[in-house]
């Protein structure tokens, strides 16, 4: 049996993800190319588990907390 | 555009009201790949005759019953309606390193166990989404006289 990918809430109030105002969910995370167009910075400033990879918000880059 | 309350959708709508099932307080908004783009399931529909999207990084999208917009008018005089959020999207993850087709959105009660609804896009057009994409969908119900 294929085992459910863990989601993740994006805890930032200013992200689109979701809608307005409500948290919003995502699995995976942020690649590191998606982390270089989110924050601007060189791929060598960039931190895996922190600045992209699993559990960190494709849409804006916020690390995510794992919802129960 | 395809759309309909399957049995289990009705079942939700007629356990609020009249029937006094436990208050639903959110629900969920998903992405199904399965059917096509201008058709959905029929009357028995569930979720278990559809296909979710897996693409890299998505997940079900929580509405909160509160965040519905104000009823009103389903033109012209067909209805009642109501827009999440005034009309504010509902904006999916990010696509990571795999995308997919859409064909459109559904409706879960919060515990995911029930269909409530099932509707293709409005222009009966897939969603290819590819990596970097984002998907927006501005969620409406409507209640036909």
């Amino acid at each position: 049996m294929a085992t459910e990918p863990t989601v993740y809430e994006c805890p930032s109030t200013q992200c689109a993800l979701g809608t307005v105002g409500e948290p919003g969910y995502f699995t995976s995370g942020a690649t590191l190319e998606q982390a270089v167009m989110l924050t601007g910075k060189p791929t060598d400033e960039l931190n895996e588990g922190t600045d992209y990879g699993e559990g960190v918000c494709p849409n804006c880059g916020t690390l995510g907390t794992a919802v129960p | 555009m395809a759309a309909i309350f399957p049995d289990d959708g009705l079942d939700v709508l007629l356990g609020q009201w009249p029937k006094n099932d436990t208050r639903e307080t959110t629900a969920n908004l998903c992405l199904f790949t399965s059917q096509t783009a201008s058709t959905v399931q029929g009357h028995t529909g569930n979720l278990a005759g559809l296909t979710e999207t897996t693409y890299t990084s998505y997940a079900r999208q929580s509405l909160a019953t509160a965040t519905w917009g104000a009823l009103a008018e389903y033109p012209t005089n067909a209805g009642r309606q109501t827009v999440y959020n005034s009309g504010t999207p509902v904006t999916f993850p990010t696509v990571g390193a795999t995308g997919a087709t859409i064909n459109g959105a559904f409706l879960t009660n919060g515990a995911n166990t029930k269909l409530i609804a099932q509707a293709n896009f409005s222009d009966l057009t897939a969603v290819t989404l590819a990596t970097n994409d984002v998907l927006k969908v501005t969620p409406t119900v409507a209640l036909t006289h």
